[in-house]
């Protein structure tokens, strides 16, 4: 049997049309839209409270909504039960019947439908999908985490979903068995063509999955992009603070290219208005430690600390103007000593330069 | 050393509490097995003849097959009914769920002679036969609260995501019940029933009061023979009663766990 008869052809669009919800008193979702395109890997983070999860549960048809709309392929399902939506959810912790085999939690769907035509063929079909081709009679707690997971995979994708809804799906996995499912959840859904939404909290895991990726804030969109233009150009400080590592450089125009910050005066490439504040974000990437550093932003500072990462080593620096963290290759020989004095630079169109400050 | 003398002690005590706990059933039991005609304990011989005795009474044995059409059908009615109510009641979102709990346990406060009195004039008015009527209901109200109880302590344990899944799986709600709640909960249920049964097996002042004469269950035949005087067969039959009982919770030990329910999953400690 053909995969493409055990899943949809094609994914569908999902819309989110100026969603409200509230819970007891505040709006936990305020004039919320989203667009996903049909068969879209689509990543949306942020911090937990920040609604992600929530969006979530408004897709699903698990939280009422007090305005707006929620179609599926430009239908209107606002007003449909989760039993009618057609759409296949994978819980953080699975969710799995713990009294039924895989194969009885995959065909679990098509029992309750009656949709019974060539049954044994397609659950052997997804679970071969999942890799799970000889595990189908076992129980959930028979199966390891990652294995439970893939159950959880097939077993939306056996009801032909809309749209496959994955909630912090490898948060209950250890680390090396999560890059190992990264993968292969990119492999399923594109395989399987289904649109798919995927909710989590780590900005890496996103990153390594997604197509695009929205970040969420107090229930709004941030920023929505693809992965590499939002780690480049973060739009909103929430956001460059948010994704990755940078450090946070905060002064005050003096011209449409200098920002100064107490002694230290930094060239930029992005114009400012002069006497704004304004805080630069730079990544460790973007700072060169040495003899041989970028001359638009030379200074000299001081070593206060460093961290070992594997092929890389994190040289904190403070200057005259604040303290940033500076990468250097592992594999060079050279060393800073803690509290020796070291150039640093960076050029003038480095980093992300986004008007504001906390003061 | 100090230690050692409280572990000794303290085994020691454990002990005495449980033949302090056992020693009626024991009493009872070895009792029954006399081969004398006056009952006794230690028995001074010993035999099945008390057995055997009740075993040719037709007023034992007609009594103790009522009992068990009794319990049978209050451990069904009570199931149905306690089911149906946790399955509400377990819902959260149910205004008020925490004093409707508590008022539909309340029966288990009130007093067997009182409940058995209020039925009779209850069932009095409405000029409806008190037995079984009377009976059933009184049975059904005291023990309807245990399967309450016990079912809503299984459900409430369940993953309220299983039931989201199930749903997101084009279930409905009665097919969500069907296949995912109620399997789920079977450990409660189970239990439920058959303390349901084991309570009305044993309850004698409802049955006094509300069964014919010439017509009672047994606990309440053992009741009147022992008010006209002592034969070891109250011992026998009594026996029969606590053999019963014990098996169903035997039964029930073995494969659900029953006591562990009970007592609240109490794990070996280490020290």
């Amino acid at each position: 049997m053909r995969l493409q008869d055990i899943t949809n052809p094609a994914g569908v669009s999902l819309d989110l049309e100026q969603v409200e919800v509230n819970y007891g008193g505040g709006a936990v979702l305020a004039d919320f839209s989203l667009g996903i395109e049909p068969g879209e890997l689509f990543g949306l983070i942020g911090p937990s409270g920040c609604g992600k999860s929530t969006s979530l549960g408004v897709i699903a048809g698990f939280i009422p909504i007090e305005r707006g709309k929620v179609r599926l392929g430009g239908r209107d399902v606002t007003g449909l039960p989760s039993q009618k939506r057609e759409v296949g959810v994978v819980f953080q912790n699975y969710a799995l019947f713990p009294h039924m085999t895989a194969a009885e939690n995959i065909g679990y769907g098509l029992r309750v439908s009656h949709d019974m035509a060539d049954y044994d063929a397609r659950i052997q079909s997804l679970l071969d999908l999942v890799k799970l081709s000889a595990k189908g009679g076992r129980l959930p707690r028979e199966l390891s985490g990652g294995e439970q997971q893939r159950v959880a995979i097939a077993r939306a994708l056996a009801i032909r979903p809309k749209v496959l809804l994955l909630d912090e799906p490898l948060s209950n996995l250890d680390a090396r068995l999560r890059g190992e499912m990264q993968e292969e959840l990119r492999r399923i859904q594109r395989e399987a063509k289904v649109t798919t939404i995927f909710v989590t909290h780590d900005q890496d895991e996103a990153f390594a999955v997604c197509d695009r990726v929205a970040i969420m804030n107090l229930g709004r969109i941030e920023q929505l992009g693809r992965p590499r233009d939002l780690y480049r150009r973060p739009a909103t400080r929430f956001v460059a603070r948010f994704i990755g590592k940078s450090s946070r450089l905060q002064g005050r125009a003096a011209a449409a290219d200098t920002l100064e910050i107490a002694d230290a005066q930094i060239r930029t490439a992005t114009p400012m208005q002069p006497g704004r504040t304004y805080e630069l974000y730079l990544r460790p990437e973007d700072i060169s430690i040495g003899a041989a550093v970028h001359t638009d932003n030379r200074f000299e500072g001081r070593v206060t600390s460093m961290l070992e990462a594997g092929p890389h080593r994190y040289y904190s620096v403070r200057f005259d103007g604040g303290e940033v963290q500076a990468m250097f290759s592992a594999r060079a020989e050279t060393d800073f000593d803690l509290s020796a004095p070291v150039w640093i630079g960076w050029p003038a169109q480095a980093g992300a330069l986004l008007e504001g400050s906390d003061g | 050393m100090t230690t050692g003398l409280l572990r000794t002690g303290g085994r020691i005590y454990a002990i005495l509490f449980c033949i302090f706990m056992l020693a009626p059933m024991i009493v009872v039991l070895g009792a029954s097995f006399t081969g004398e005609g006056y009952i006794s304990f230690p028995p001074p011989s010993l035999s099945l003849r008390w057995y055997q005795e009740v075993y040719h009474n037709d007023t034992f044995m007609r009594a103790l097959r009522y009992s068990l059409e009794i319990a049978s059908i209050t451990a069904a009615a009570s199931g149905a009914l306690g089911v149906a109510a946790a399955v509400v009641l377990v819902n959260r979102d149910i205004p008020g769920r925490g004093l409707l709990v508590t008022l539909a346990t309340m029966p288990l406060t009130l007093p067997h002679i009182v409940l058995s009195i209020a039925l009779l004039q209850l069932f009095g008015q409405f000029a409806v036969p008190t037995a079984p009527y009377a009976l059933l209901a009184g049975h059904i109200l005291i023990t309807a609260p245990y399967v309450l109880r016990l079912t809503m302590s299984s459900l409430g344990g369940l993953d309220p995501r299983l039931q989201l899944a199930s749903y997101t799986l084009g279930a409905s709600y009665a097919q969500t019940l069907m296949r995912v709640v109620l399997p789920l909960g079977m450990r409660g249920i189970t239990a439920g029933l058959l303390f349901a049964f084991l309570l009305s097996f044993d309850e004698v002042t409802i049955s006094l009061f509300t069964a014919l004469p010439g017509a009672q269950t047994l606990p309440a035949e053992i009741f009147n023979y022992a008010s006209q005087g002592a034969d070891p067969i109250i011992a026998s039959a009594s026996g029969i009663m606590i053999i019963i009982s014990a098996l169903g919770v035997v039964a029930i030990e073995l494969s659900f766990g029953l006591l562990r329910m009970i007592a609240g999953e109490e794990r070996p400690r280490r020290s």
